[in-house]
C-alpha cells in the first residue's frame, strides 16, 4: 500500500532543488504579530527550529504560547489580522516568505501537508469526501477524476479506512471523528508531501482512538521519510511520539532539545515545572499537586526580560530585565535562560 | 464502603421508607441504584419516523461515601457526564433510583428537590460557557446564597469575599465579569459557586480538561484542599485516567453506559481486569520517552459502536480480543475479583493472564521507574 502512495505522479518534484545536507525545514527567528483595534498581540517573538527529512519534532506549550501560529506561519497561513512581520522560513532551502502567493499555493497541500486540529470542522460538509480529493489531486497532481478517485482509495486504504471505494462517496457527517481525522491525514498525504503539520491533531479524540492515530502518522513518517512537526499540548504524547522538542512559552523557545535530554535532563525552569505537572498514572492518590504559580502571561506588549520571570522561583533582578539569548549548553540541547538548572560540572536535574 | 458496587443493590426498600430518618453518617452519603438515562430520538421524514433510544446510561449502580471521592472514567459517549446529571435530578432519570442520604430523590416534590440541591452541587466542564457573562463574579457567587436564602443581604458581600478568597482570587474580583478572567480563574469562580451553599456533594463535570497542565494542577489542588477543609464528597468525571488517579479513592470505568469496572483506586490502578479498562490504560500516553517506546503497548482497534444501537451481551465484544460466542448472547454483570473490585467480563482472570494490551508490564514498570 505504502508503495502505491509513494509512486510518484510525476510532477513538482523535479522543480525543487535537492537540499543536499541542510534541514528540510529551516525557521529562523520568525516574527508574528495580530494588530487588533486597540493592542497588538505578539504571538511569536523570535521563534527558530529545524526539522529534516525522517524526524518528529514536537512543538509544545500551554496555551497563547504561540506554538500553533508558528507552526501555521510555515505554510504562510497565519490567520487575518495576524502578520509574519520577520524572520526566515526556509524550506528545502528556499525561503518562502518571499514566494509570490500563487508560489506559495504549489506548497501548500503540495509539499508541505497538514492536518489541522478540529476533524470536526476540517471538511467541507457539503462536499463527498471525493471531491475533497479530486480538488487536492487537481491542483497540485493534475489529476483527472478517475485518476484522483483511484488514488484517494488507495490513500484512504493506507490511513485504515476499511471499505475506502464505499465510504469516497460519503459526506464528512457519515465519518466519526476518528476516521474523519484519518481523511484529512490521507488528505494531507495525497500529494507526497514532504514535510507534514500536524497542529494537535488528536486533541478532539478520545484517548483509544488518539492512540491509533499517533501511531499512524508515526507509520506514514517513517514510510516516506518524511520531516514532521507535531504541535501539542501533551508531554506524554511529545514522549512516544517526537524525535525532539521544542518547548514554547509567550511567544518564545523555552528549550530545544532530542525528546530524551529533555525528559532526562530539563535545564529551563518552565520545562521542569511542566513536566511535574503533567498528572502520571503512577502518581498516587495525592494531596498536594506540583503546579506552576500564576497564570500564562498576555502578549500584548513587548518586554524586555524572561517572561517566565514572574512565576519562576530561580528568577533573580537580571531576568526581569534583560531577554535571555538562546545558547546551546550542549550539542543540540539550547534554552533561553539566565539560570538553568545547571552547574559547573555538568547537568542536574 | 468497599462494596460500593453490590452495596446500593442491596438496600431493601424499607431503608427507602424509613430513609428521612437516616442521619447523614448512617449509610452512604449517595446510592445510585440501577440508574437508567435514555433518550428518545426521532427519525426525520415520513420513512424513518421510528423512534430511536440512545441509550446514554443503563443500569449503573454505585455508591458514594461520606468525605470521598469517586471517579467515573470514560470516553466521550460512555454516559459519565450524564449519570453526574442524572444524580442531581438534573436529568430526570428513565428507571432506577437515586438516593441522597438516604432520601429517594424522586419521591421529592419539586420545593423539596430544589432545598436539598443546596446539599448537591456542580462544577462543569467549560469554566467559561458555565458562567453568564453579564453578570459580575460577586452576583454569580451571590446567586446561590440568595437563591437558598442562606446569608442576609447584608452581609452576602461579605461571604462572597470569604469565598472568592477561600478559592484563591482577590476580593476586587467581586465587580469584575467573567471575560476579565483566564479559564483557570474562571473555574475558581465556578468552584466558589458552588461551594457558597456549603453542600455535601459535589460532582465535578471534567472540571480541568480545558484547562492548560500548569493550571490544571493548581486547580485539582484547590479541589483537594477544599474537600480536606469542607468535609466534601466528589464524585470526579473525567476522561483523563491519570488526573482521575490522583483525586478519586474509588474509580468506576464506564464503557457505552455500563460501568464495567469499579475498584479502590490503588487496586484498579495496580491491576486493570476489564479488557476495557486495560485498553484504555494501554492508550494513555507516558510522558516518559523510555517508556513509552521500548515497551510498545497493543492499541486497541475499532471505534465505540452507538449507543443507538449498542452491542447485545458485551458492549466492548465489538473490541474485545478476547470476545467469544458467549460474550454475545449474554450479558457480563459485575462481579467479585479482588476485595471491593468488581469487573463485569466473563473472562476477567484471563485478561489479567494475556495481558492483552501490554498494560500490566507497562504500569509494573512505570511504578518500579517512574518514583518520582
Amino acid at each position: 500500500m505504502a508503495d502505491n502512495l509513494l509512486a510518484s505522479a510525476g510532477g513538482p518534484t523535479a522543480l525543487f532543488a535537492q537540499a543536499g545536507e541542510a534541514p528540510l525545514l529551516d525557521i529562523r527567528d520568525l516574527q508574528v504579530s495580530f494588530r487588533l483595534e486597540r493592542s497588538t498581540i505578539y504571538a511569536v517573538q523570535g521563534f527558530s527550529m529545524q526539522v529534516s527529512a525522517g524526524e518528529r519534532v514536537g512543538v509544545v506549550g500551554e496555551s497563547g504560547s504561540g506554538k500553533s501560529v508558528s507552526a501555521l506561519s510555515a505554510m504562510r497561513m497565519v490567520p487575518a489580522p495576524g502578520r509574519i512581520t520577520g524572520g526566515q522560513i526556509l524550506f528545502e532551502g528556499r525561503d518562502l516568505l518571499r514566494l509570490s502567493s500563487a508560489d506559495m499555493r504549489r506548497y501548500r497541500g503540495g509539499r508541505i501537508g497538514m492536518v489541522p486540529q478540529n476533524p470536526l470542522t476540517s471538511l467541507n460538509p457539503v462536499i463527498t469526501v471525493q471531491a475533497h480529493f479530486r480538488e487536492v489531486l487537481k491542483l497540485h497532481l493534475s489529476l483527472n477524476r478517475h485518476a484522483a478517485d483511484e488514488r484517494a482509495i488507495d490513500l484512504l486504504r493506507a490511513v485504515g479506512i476499511p471499505d475506502p471505494a464505499k465510504r469516497i462517496r460519503e459526506y464528512p457527517h457519515r465519518l466519526s471523528g476518528g476516521q474523519r481525522q484519518r481523511v484529512i491525514i490521507a488528505l494531507a498525504m495525497a500529494c507526497e508531501p514532504r514535510l507534514l503539520i500536524a497542529d494537535e491533531p488528536t486533541t478532539a479524540l478520545d484517548v483509544t482512538i488518539q492512540a491509533q492515530i499517533l501511531e499512524l502518522i508515526d507509520a506514514l513518517v517513517e514510510r516516506s521519510n518524511l520531516g514532521a512537526i507535531l504541535i501539542t499540548h501533551n508531554l506524554g504524547i511529545v514522549a512516544g511520539h517526537c524525535d525532539r522538542v521544542v518547548v514554547m512559552y509567550a511567544g518564545r523557545v523555552m528549550e530545544s532539545a532530542t525528546v530524551y535530554d529533555l525528559f532526562d535532563h530539563p535545564a529551563h525552569p518552565y520545562t521542569v515545572g511542566l513536566l511535574r505537572c503533567v498528572p502520571r498514572l503512577t502518581a498516587t492518590r495525592g494531596r498536594v499537586f506540583a503546579a506552576i504559580p500564576g497564570q500564562p502571561p498576555q502578549v500584548t506588549r513587548l518586554r524586555t526580560g524572561c517572561p517566565f520571570a514572574p512565576r519562576c522561583e530561580r528568577a533573580t533582578e537580571k531576568c526581569h530585565s534583560d531577554t535571555p539569548p538562546l545558547e546551546e549548553i550542549a550539542p543540540g540541547h539550547t534554552i533561553a535562560c539566565w539560570n538553568p538548572l545547571v552547574t559547573a560540572t555538568g547537568r542536574v536535574s | 464502603m468497599s462494596d460500593a458496587g453490590a452495596g446500593a443493590a442491596g438496600m431493601t426498600e424499607a431503608a427507602v421508607a424509613d430513609g428521612r430518618a437516616m442521619a447523614a453518617g448512617a449509610g452512604p452519603l449517595l446510592e445510585v441504584e440501577r440508574l437508567v438515562v435514555h433518550y428518545h430520538v426521532r427519525g426525520m421524514g415520513r420513512f424513518l419516523r421510528a423512534h430511536e433510544t440512545v441509550h446514554a446510561v443503563d443500569g449503573v449502580t454505585f455508591a458514594l461515601e461520606s468525605g470521598q471521592t469517586l471517579g467515573l472514567v470514560g470516553e466521550s459517549g460512555c454516559g459519565k457526564s450524564t449519570t453526574g446529571r442524572a444524580v442531581l435530578h438534573l436529568e430526570k432519570p428513565t428507571a432506577g433510583r437515586v438516593r441522597f442520604r438516604g432520601q429517594d430523590l424522586a419521591q421529592l416534590s419539586d420545593h423539596d428537590l430544589t432545598a436539598l440541591r443546596r446539599y448537591m452541587q456542580i462544577v462543569f466542564q467549560d469554566p467559561i460557557g458555565a458562567l453568564n457573562p453579564r453578570h459580575t463574579v460577586g452576583q454569580l457567587i451571590g446567586e446561590p446564597l440568595r437563591v437558598h436564602d442562606l446569608v442576609p443581604r447584608s452581609l452576602r458581600r461579605q461571604r462572597v469575599e470569604q469565598l472568592l478568597d477561600l478559592v484563591g482570587l482577590p476580593a476586587d474580583a467581586v465587580s469584575r465579569f467573567p471575560h476579565e478572567f483566564s479559564g483557570g480563574q474562571c473555574q475558581r469562580i465556578g468552584i466558589a459557586r458552588a461551594i457558597a451553599v456549603e453542600p455535601s456533594l459535589v460532582v465535578l463535570d471534567e472540571p480541568v480538561s480545558a484547562l492548560d497542565v500548569s493550571v490544571q494542577a493548581q486547580i485539582l489542588q484547590l479541589l483537594s484542599d477544599l474537600q480536606a477543609r469542607l468535609g466534601l464528597s466528589y464524585l470526579f468525571i473525567a476522561h483523563d485516567l491519570a488526573v482521575v488517579g490522583q483525586m478519586s479513592d474509588r474509580v468506576a470505568v464506564m464503557y457505552l453506559g455500563k460501568i464495567v469496572e469499579i475498584a479502590e483506586r490503588d487496586s484498579l490502578y495496580a491491576r486493570p481486569y476489564h479488557p476495557y479498562t486495560q485498553a484504555l490504560f494501554s492508550a494513555v500516553p507516558i510522558p516518559d520517552p523510555r517508556l513509552s517506546r521500548e515497551h510498545r503497548r497493543v492499541v486497541v482497534s475499532g471505534e465505540v459502536p452507538s449507543s443507538l444501537e449498542p452491542p447485545s451481551g458485551c458492549r466492548f465484544r465489538t473490541r474485545c480480543p478476547l470476545a467469544q460466542h458467549r460474550c454475545a448472547t449474554e450479558e457480563p454483570l459485575l462481579g467479585p475479583v479482588a476485595d471491593g473490585h468488581f469487573v463485569a467480563c466473563h473472562f476477567a482472570e484471563e485478561a489479567v493472564k494475556r495481558d492483552l494490551f501490554g498494560t500490566l508490564e507497562t504500569v509494573q514498570l512505570a511504578g518500579a521507574t517512574g518514583a518520582e
